[in-house]
């Protein structure tokens, strides 16, 4: 584990979490464990343990969380929230994490290539000619892709 | 009848309110629903392994035997309040006395009756000596049914259910509340397994199984070694709108892991925490005793499942930072302090509020409440250890001295 310069860390950052949506519950953690215990990701990948992450924000480790990709790995299951007494809403915080991130453009190149499919095909896999000539083979419907909507949102 | 002060409830806070009170020469007269008095202490075991623990159950004997020894002191059991309406000279109230249904001089403690009956808990054995007392609050006749089941299968004719409740009209000056608490019922946490998965219990379970005399660890294969005690079930826990600390499960837990150990030195205790909270004087040398004899994991369990060995297995995040699923022999749940059930009911009676934590009267230490002559004391109030319930009852009970004699002073003038 590398040392953590007490000069580097940036305080406000806690208080930009939890000025986002979803994000205030961050402050009440007592660091009991329980959410990263019930985290699906913790298990098959340590890196993400959003114990460490709520400790991480609360410390003020604005760059080593922002330009990391563990941020990323959340499944959004709920499980954290579901064992969390202190009502932090982790889920949430992630979101809001997430958010910043995004605001201060640390999203990974894989991320942004899916935004681009979504943009692109309504979809993150392109339906070509060859899977639904293997969809008809099949009997199953054509699939059409719908990227309007998508569009729209995505601005 | 009249009385100076009278005592909702016969715990250790009721009675030594009382007995402070006869001390400075008032008449208390003590209101306790159970058939028994007591309170939870009275469902204690010591904790002492060769060496004092300082658990505090003792002081109940204590109290016990000085309230029973005065003169000024009357305990009404299986009685509640009614009614209660503010008069100038302090309150009018009406209680509903319930005979006892077992005549102590008859029965032997032979359990014929708990054979036969139909609701547990109905029939229970007194905490002092090995007879039997009925709870009329579970009783099925004193709900409205018929069963006479447990009359018809004793055979020394200690049982009978058809003495009349009487309704007596007391005038009281002061009123002291130490109705105490309820222990948490950890059915509210549904993932820590209680109810559904064996080999869990709560500690105030094994408190009571100790003092019986009913718990062993058992021998060969299915004997109980590992013990996972699970800590803060019910407290600090604002998700159930318990946010608070109960302040006694660190100190009750690791002396009972003391007490197993020290009984059954190969049991191996592990207690999971979030953080240990100490309010007693030399818990530092206590902490540090227990932790050469049990191993203190700080991570809270996300889970507790029946392993596929049938045996309790708590899912927990290492110190190493690996998921880990751990059997034990028993998982002991450190249950915390709820407010009492009767608190809404003694709020209507009384005409005073539930504190911000939903225990009965004002935030904080005090002992006095938006009533005048109207005194809490103990764990109705706020969690609180024995010791801590009997220095507050001491103060409630100097408060409502006080006021008796700024009472009796007006009277004379
Ligand atoms: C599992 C567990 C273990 C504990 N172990 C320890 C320990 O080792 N050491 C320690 O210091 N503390 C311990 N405690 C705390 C201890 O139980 C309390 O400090 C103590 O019981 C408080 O006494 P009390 O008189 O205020 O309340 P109680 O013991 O709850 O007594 C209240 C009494 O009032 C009666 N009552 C309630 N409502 C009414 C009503 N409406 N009318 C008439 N009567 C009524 C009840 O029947 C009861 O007899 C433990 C608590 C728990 C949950
Ligand atoms: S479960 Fe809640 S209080 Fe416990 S470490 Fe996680 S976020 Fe913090
Ligand atoms: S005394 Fe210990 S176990 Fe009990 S609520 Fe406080 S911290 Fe939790």
């Amino acid at each position: 584990m590398s040392r953590i310069n007490l000069n580097d860390l940036d305080p406000s950052f806690k208080h930009r979490v939890a000025e986002q949506p979803g994000g205030q519950g961050i402050k009440a953690c007592f660091a009991c464990k329980a959410c990263t215990a019930a985290c699906p990701i913790t298990a098959v990948d340590a890196r993400y343990d959003p114990r460490k992450i709520i400790r991480m924000a609360l410390l003020g480790m604005t760059e080593e969380i922002l330009h990391s990709d563990f941020i990323w790995l959340c499944s959004s299951c709920y499980g954290c929230q579901e064992v969390c007494p202190q009502n932090v809403s982790f889920t949430e915080v992630m979101f809001a994490i997430k958010n910043l991130a995004a605001a201060e453009a640390c999203v990974p190149p894989g991320l942004t290539g899916q935004r681009l499919l979504l943009k692109a095909h309504g979809r993150l896999y392109e339906i070509s000619d060859f899977e639904n000539e293997k969809r008809e083979k099949m009997g199953l419907p054509r699939i059409k892709e719908h990227p309007e909507d998508y569009d729209a949102l995505l601005g | 009848m009249e009385t100076d002060a009278l005592i909702v409830g016969a715990g250790v806070a009721g009675l030594w309110s009382a007995w402070e009170l006869a001390l400075h020469g008032a008449t208390a007269t003590i209101v306790e629903a159970a058939p028994y008095p007591g309170g939870h202490v009275a469902r204690f075991c010591c904790k002492a392994t060769g060496r004092c623990q300082k658990c505090g159950a003792c002081l109940l004997e204590d109290v016990l035997r000085k309230v029973r020894g005065s003169d000024r002191i009357t305990t009404l059991l299986g009685s509640t309040v009614l009614e209660a309406s503010d008069t100038d000279r302090g309150f009018d109230l009406t209680l509903l006395c319930r005979p006892p249904r077992i005549f102590p001089d008859r029965c032997d403690g032979c359990g014929a009756c708990t054979d036969v009956c139909p609701v547990p808990g109905a029939l229970v054995q007194s905490p002092f000596d090995r007879r039997m007392v009925l709870d009329q609050q579970r009783c099925l006749r004193f709900q409205g049914g018929e069963c006479r089941a447990c009359e018809e299968a004793c055979t020394r004719g200690a049982v009978n259910l058809d003495m009349p409740a009487q309704k007596i009209p007391v005038s009281a000056s002061a009123v002291v509340l130490a109705a105490g608490f309820r222990p948490f019922d950890p059915l509210e946490k549904p993932r820590l397994g209680y109810g559904r998965v064996p080999g869990v219990v709560t500690a105030a379970e094994l408190d009571e199984l100790i003092r019986t005399d009913k718990w062993f660890p058992g021998a060969g294969a299915s004997r109980t070694r590992s013990v996972a005690f699970i800590q803060c079930v019910g407290s600090r826990d604002a998700k159930i709108g318990r946010n608070y600390c109960s302040r006694v499960c660190c100190g009750y837990a690791l002396r009972l892991a003391r007490l197993l150990r020290s009984r059954y030195p190969d049991i191996e205790p592990t207690m999971f925490y979030m953080d240990i909270q100490s309010f007693e004087r030399d818990f530092e040398a206590r902490l540090g005793e227990a932790a050469r004899e049990a191993r203190l994991i700080r991570s809270m369990p996300a889970e507790i499942r029946t392993g596929s060995d049938g045996r309790p297995e708590v899912v927990y995040e290492g110190m190493d930072e690996k998921r880990v699923a751990e059997p034990y022999d028993m998982v002991v749940l450190s249950v915390g302090i709820s407010p009492g059930q009767s608190l809404g009911n003694l709020c209507s009676t009384f005409g005073i509020d539930l504190n911000s934590d939903g225990f009965l009267g004002p935030d904080g230490e005090a002992v006095t409440t938006s009533q005048d002559g109207l005194f809490v004391a103990g764990a109705v109030q706020a969690p609180r250890s024995i010791e801590d319930s009997v220095s507050h009852a001491i103060k409630a009970a100097a408060a409502a001295d006080r006021y008796l004699r700024r009472m009796a002073n007006r009277e004379k003038q």
